[in-house]
């Protein structure tokens, strides 16, 4: 591998006969080097006479490896400072591993499309903004305006700047762009944790479309009821580690009892 | 658990690695779209919060041409050096604000979008193509304005007029270059940004933009600046503009520059492609 890669045209594609992974995280550490010290100014690194600087390693991932597969939804639980985030952001492409690899059959989308918007455009503009940045040309979004417009709910706002906006309201335009791109693989960090009722039930039932159209889901959250009505598997991480794989009832379950926080998903 | 490389899993791509040349350029086309996109949004922005808007791009320029013409041109004299100098000292103001202004854009490109980096993968040489992009824009105004005071000032209009485009290609893909080099260095050492303006300032000065290179004793100084970069831009357009004429060995020098600063520029930048996003 390395060198000679094509990247995979990201588009849900049927399997036929065996069944084929769709991404897989093999062995993936990830270690933070957290300096003692700010970014080197040009006046420390010659004084220091371009020495390293000083660091603490904080491994962040120890040996995690996950084969996902087309039509499936893998939520991953953790306490904070898991390394949930940090194993998404690995999975997306977008977080080089230490050691180890993520392999993929085209290049996920991480539901992050907020930072490529801008606060001081409208909505709309923003539509454009994000679905280009996700790939998508001006004319495949002119195409997809209303739907997506119509998906973010957002109405009339929807031609004011974002700065406007409630924490609610960007996230459900970020998804609203997000999901439209129709990924192959897609990586909710949270981002559902926002939003009301409503647009709860939209977004799991966008979700559960991607992943009957062969798509990939993989779900970071804090809210058991998502994991547990959508994904299809579940993957407890601790410090690092799996500490507990398989059906998410179970997985939620005993996570909860770990916690101490068995009021179950509402 | 068994590393997966050794069945190399048929179809799937390792993520996070370098890509063909071929590939890079592929993918970064496919990005087009965003990278015109953006510039546009920014553009935008920038005007929706000032009274005059966009017309603060052409001002800019013009208010320091005021400065200059009274400065170098009436206290120090340089007008009688030159024929038009207010012809003069415009093209020259422009021409030299169009790749400050990329410089300055090109130093943030980076370091300015590293949470889109941490939530997104394409090809980051779209963030100094987009840096490049949004002066290039705005620079269009610039140079229909820069047409009108020449012509004011009693310059005939002729066909040559229409070479002022390919010149300011040149100096658009000249300006990327710039911005690729710029933009990484900043991603190393943040003091970039700090040093920068005066860089610019030197640069301004070198670069006869209120001066004609006869100023400036022949011998091997004369020389040098005649290889400025910036002066060979602003030289381009003066000998189109002021003199009517091609002048073949500026043109084979900015084309030169382009070439050498374009290509340096997209290597260099790709160096550390993968690592911009890791962020500290």
């Amino acid at each position: 591998m390395g060198a000679d890669t094509e990247p995979v045209t990201a588009q849900a594609g049927q399997q036929v006969g065996e069944r084929r992974p769709a991404v897989v995280v093999d062995d993936v550490h990830v270690t933070y080097r957290v300096y003692e010290d700010v970014k080197p100014t040009l006046r420390k690194m010659l004084a220091r006479r371009f020495r390293p600087r000083e660091y603490r390693a904080i491994e962040a991932v120890r040996g995690v490896s996950i084969t996902a597969y087309p039509g499936e939804a893998v939520a991953i639980l953790g306490r904070n400072g898991s390394g949930k985030s940090t194993l998404l952001r690995c999975a997306a492409g977008l977080l080089p591993p230490t050691r180890g690899a993520v392999y993929a059959r085209s290049i996920p989308v991480l539901l992050g499309v907020n930072a490529a918007l801008n606060p001081e455009l409208s909505g709309r503009r923003n539509i454009f903004l994000g679905g280009t940045a996700l790939g998508m040309t001006r004319k495949e979004v002119e195409a997809r305006l209303s739907e997506i417009i119509d998906f973010s709910g957002l109405g009339e706002f929807i031609d004011m700047p974002m700065r406007a906006y409630s924490s609610g309201m960007k996230a459900r335009l970020g998804f609203a762009v997000a999901s439209m791109v129709e990924p192959d693989i897609l990586l909710i960090d949270e981002a559902l944790a926002v939003g009301d009722a409503e647009f709860h039930q939209k977004s799991q039932q966008r979700i559960e479309e991607l992943i009957g159209g062969a798509g990939t889901v993989f779900l970071v959250s804090h809210s058991l009821g998502i994991v547990t009505e959508v994904c299809t598997r579940a993957i407890w991480l601790d410090r690092g580690r799996i500490e507990l794989e398989g059906d998410p009832e179970e997985v939620v379950a005993a996570y909860e009892e770990s916690t101490g926080t068995a009021h179950s998903g509402e | 658990m068994k590393p997966v490389t050794e069945r190399e899993p048929d179809g799937l791509v390792q993520l996070g690695t370098k890509l063909k040349l071929r590939t890079y350029l592929r993918e970064l086309w496919s990005r087009r779209d965003f990278a015109i996109t953006a510039p546009l949004g920014d553009l935008r922005a920038q005007n929706m919060n000032s009274v005059l808007g966009s017309f603060w791009h052409l001002l800019n320029p013009l208010l320091l041409a005021g400065v200059y013409f009274l400065v170098f041109g009436v206290i120090l004299g340089v007008r009688d050096d030159v024929p038009n100098f207010v012809a003069f000292l415009v093209i020259g103001i422009f021409i030299f604000h169009f790749t400050a202004k990329s410089l300055a854009g090109g130093s943030r490109a980076v370091i300015a979008n590293l949470p889109l980096m941490q939530s997104m993968s394409f090809p980051r040489l779209v963030l100094p193509i987009s840096a490049m992009l949004t002066e290039a824009i705005a620079q269009v105004p610039a140079i229909l304005t820069m047409f009108v005071i020449i012509a004011i000032t009693g310059e005939p209009i002729t066909w040559l007029w229409l070479l002022v485009l390919p010149a300011f290609m040149l100096q658009s893909l000249f300006n990327f270059g710039l911005a690729c080099i710029i933009s990484r260095l900043t991603f190393h050492f943040r003091d970039v940004q700090n040093l920068l303006p005066y860089a610019t300032r030197l640069l301004l000065y070198l670069s006869g933009v209120f001066y004609p290179a006869e100023r400036i004793p022949a011998g091997t100084a004369r020389d040098l600046f005649e290889w400025n970069p910036m002066h060979v831009f602003i030289e381009v357009s003066r000998s189109l503009l002021l003199e009517q004429a091609v002048d073949p060995v500026y043109w084979g020098r900015a084309a030169l520059w382009t070439v050498v600063v374009a290509v340096a520029g997209f290597v260099f930048f790709r160096g550390k492609e993968n690592e911009y996003g890791r962020g500290y």
